[in-house]
């Protein structure tokens, strides 16, 4: 005699595995020069993403986001961790902007976080890394420069930097050293959301993809490029610099 | 009263073949048609299954996954019998031959690039005496003999550091991905191929064992008809195996049998 149950599967009979990663650092300058309308508006665009990122289902159990801010002193806010579980900081303003450190620290814990990945056997996506500067760094960043483009052009690649300049003091030639694959984008305080949300979107389409999809490195790349002429339109109309 | 002795006469059992394949929540979502596809066949003499899976980057990978299925099948159909005598090598170049030149045709007629229609391609056949496996990308062929109910993967996982890297049938030295091995049924009673999205729910990554609910699936076949079991992988898809994963999911069994002896 046929038994339907029987053809009916019971959820204990199924395995469960870890979520894929999607590992994001955000390397950003709390320096002195960011005091007032800059460091307002990144924390509010701050907020909006880590609130963007767990609102989406997929995103919000695989995006794993570390910051570390460079101003007087390094400091690592935000340890690799589930955005789930997470809430930024408010972000202060004051010192130099010891930007060759802060950059070896995000990459030195990228690595920590991968061997840590490998080693339960969770699945993830190539890291991004997203640094953001108004100005100019105080350290030497030779070191971290050649770790960065190292790991950009290595195939398949390792890491996908975004530089993004805050302001008319930012230093484009030298974030620009950081990534040979992107250009740096020139920001102002009132376009932050909009990277912020681009950001949030791009780390939720990388959390559903999968294999056989375009790398997440390739993805970030070609979006960001695209985004870079809408945000500089953005801020010509409002008439930003 | 005695009976006749017929040494002569084999076990009954004939080879069967199932198989199911379901739209994934983020297709579902994007109004997309599901990139994976299987195919079967079955008669006295020989069952196939074949499962592919569309690469989510190329535009046609649907297509792409329809037509690698249904080559396998129709292939080792016509060409079982004269593969069986070759070695591991010549049967994956054959039939990768056939599976892109099937892709190659199809990219043509379309007027794209054969990357359009990339996907990965898994496939078992027997006769009831021999059993060809074979893969090509993600995904996982796996096996059980009778009595024994516990499955073993048969090919390693191909090697990538991230998501999204993985050999599919349309890209550069493919055919050096296509593996393909040989072994019988008094070694293998059942065959299982699964997609990577049905893989999160019936193939434990850390411990490389399996879900019981494979065994169970498998069963189906030995118990049910065929219609109602390919009935019964879809419901399993669709209200358990789907919700585990963003990605379409797909799976094939094929219950291999020694065939009549007269």
């Amino acid at each position: 005699m046929l038994n339907n149950n029987d053809l009916k599967l019971r959820t204990e009979e199924l395995t469960e595995n870890p979520t894929a990663r999607v590992p994001v650092y955000l390397v950003l300058d709390t320096s002195y020069s960011m005091k007032g309308e800059k460091i307002n508006e990144l924390n509010s665009a701050l907020a909006e993403f880590v609130h963007a990122v767990q609102e989406d289902e997929m995103a919000a159990i695989s995006a794993e986001i570390a910051v570390v801010t460079f101003g007087g002193s390094v400091t690592q806010i935000l340890d690799f961790s589930s955005i789930e579980r997470q809430h930024m900081p408010v972000l202060q303003a004051n010192g130099n902007t010891p930007m060759g450190e802060a950059v070896e620290l995000a990459l030195d814990q990228l690595e920590q976080t991968k061997r840590i990945y490998s080693k339960m056997g969770v699945d993830y996506f190539q890291p991004w890394l997203v640094l953001m500067t108004d100005g100019e760094p105080t350290d030497s960043i030779n070191e971290a420069v050649t770790r960065c483009r190292q790991l950009i052009m290595e195939r398949p690649q390792k890491l996908t930097l975004f530089p993004v300049a805050i302001g008319s003091d930012a230093n484009l030639d030298i974030l620009g050293q950081f990534s040979p694959s992107l250009l740096p984008f020139r920001a102002n305080a009132a376009i932050f959301r909009q990277f912020f949300s681009w950001l949030a979107k791009s780390i939720n389409t990388v959390s559903t993809s999968n294999p056989g999809d375009t790398s997440s490195a390739s993805f970030g790349e070609t979006s960001f490029k695209k985004h870079q002429l809408d945000w500089e339109t953005a801020m010509k109309q409002s008439g930003g610099s | 009263m005695r009976f006749p002795q017929n040494k002569s006469r084999s076990i009954n059992f004939r080879p069967r073949a199932a198989a199911a394949a379901w739209t994934g929540r983020k297709h579902l979502k994007d109004n997309q048609t599901c990139q994976d596809a299987v195919s079967t066949y079955y008669s006295t003499r020989l069952a196939v299954v074949a499962l592919s899976d569309g690469a989510g980057s190329a535009k046609f990978s649907a297509l792409g996954a329809q037509l690698a299925a249904q080559t396998i099948c129709k292939t080792l159909r016509a060409s079982f019998r004269r593969l069986g005598s070759s070695n591991a090598d010549t049967v994956s170049l054959v039939l990768f031959k056939a599976v892109y030149n099937a892709i190659e045709h199809a990219a043509l007629k379309k007027g794209v690039e054969v990357r359009d229609l990339a996907c990965t391609l898994l496939f078992s056949a027997t006769d009831g005496r021999r059993v060809l496996l074979g893969q090509l990308g993600d995904g996982i062929v796996a096996t059980s003999n009778t009595g024994d109910k516990s499955w073993q993967r048969v090919f390693d996982l191909p090697k990538r550091e991230y998501l999204n890297l993985t050999p599919l049938i349309t890209g550069p030295s493919s055919h050096n991905h296509l593996q393909t091995c040989w072994t019988d049924t008094t070694k293998v009673s059942s065959v299982a191929l699964m997609s990577d999205g049905a893989a999160e729910s019936l193939h434990q990554r850390n411990s490389d064992t399996f879900a019981p609910a494979l065994e169970r699936m498998s069963e189906w076949l030995n118990k049910y008809p065929t219609k109602r079991v390919n009935a019964a992988l879809i419901q399993a898809l669709v209200e358990q195996l789907s919700q585990k994963t963003f990605d379409d999911v797909s799976i094939a069994f094929l219950r291999t049998g020694k065939l009549r002896r007269k």
